[in-house]
């Protein structure tokens, strides 16, 4: 695998896809080894993964029941159908 | 692929994506009367359509497809007037000198402060962050969703990201969760 291991600008080129989880298990391997090795990009990982997971569990509103039921019964009706 | 298979029904494709439609429907129109409207239209627009779905293909991508039309279509005036923001002001990402530079403060906002923040993004950019890193969709689905391509998703969300972040941070500089002012002076 060339560019391993990774310097700084390569962690923050590939935080995206660490996060994402679409990194190799080589690639994984040395971004979490500079991140052993670096502070400033350690603050920016740890800062990125305590905004997404904020995000994450933010406005998590269900459908409302009545419009459950209405959208129910719009699928009973055969005029609503394309079919 | 057996012949057996029975074709799915609406119902089960659906009817199990109705959270995440009618959550995007909010942060879409900022109303939960609106948004109820909208998932509705949705849904009877999607049930006629319904023999124009592909078997097998991606249910969730394509219902927010149609929501998102609906609302380009019908909803898009009624509430929100488009935000002014300042698009060359893209924050610089956290510094060492920073306080709390790894963002805990990120964790005592509380609900509304979060939704107040994204809501307040521009269309363009909530949209990809709200469907991306709220409802998980993967890029490939959001981008099929807006019908961009994934490097357009890949670069609207950084700039949402960085917006919201620097949105946050006041956010808890104002609350006194993070000292007021300090290095951004």
């Amino acid at each position: 695998m060339s560019g391993l291991p990774y310097d700084c600008e390569a962690v923050l080129d590939k935080l995206d896809a660490y996060h994402q989880g679409e990194l190799s298990p080589e690639e994984t391997e040395a971004f979490t080894a500079h991140l052993a090795r670096c502070r400033k990009c350690l603050c920016i990982e740890q800062h990125e993964q305590a905004f997404l997971a904020r995000l994450r569990a933010a406005g998590r509103d269900c459908c409302p029941e009545a419009l459950r039921e209405r959208i129910l019964k719009l699928c009973g009706d055969p005029g609503c159908r394309g079919e | 692929m057996p012949d057996t298979l029975a074709p799915a029904t609406f119902e089960d494709e659906a009817l199990p994506h109705l959270d995440t439609l009618y959550r995007v429907a909010l942060r879409l129109t900022g109303d939960p009367a609106a948004a109820e409207d909208l998932v509705q239209d949705t849904m009877l627009r999607a049930l006629r359509g319904w023999g124009s779905f592909r078997p097998g293909s991606n249910a969730r991508a394509w219902l927010v497809t149609i929501l998102r039309n609906q609302f380009i279509n019908g909803y898009r005036s009624r509430k929100r007037a488009p935000q002014a923001v300042d698009m060359e002001a893209i924050p610089e990402p956290p510094d060492l000198k920073d306080p709390d530079p790894e963002g805990r403060f990120f964790s005592e906002l509380v609900d509304d402060e979060v939704v107040a923040a994204v809501d307040a993004l521009p269309p363009d950019f909530r949209e990809v962050l709200v469907l991306s890193d709220m409802e998980g969709l993967p890029y490939a689905d959001v981008a099929e969703a807006l019908g961009i391509p994934i490097g357009t998703v890949k670069s609207r969300l950084f700039r949402a990201r960085r917006i919201l972040q620097g949105q946050l941070r006041r956010y808890a500089e104002e609350t006194g969760i993070l000292p007021s002012g300090g290095d951004h002076q």
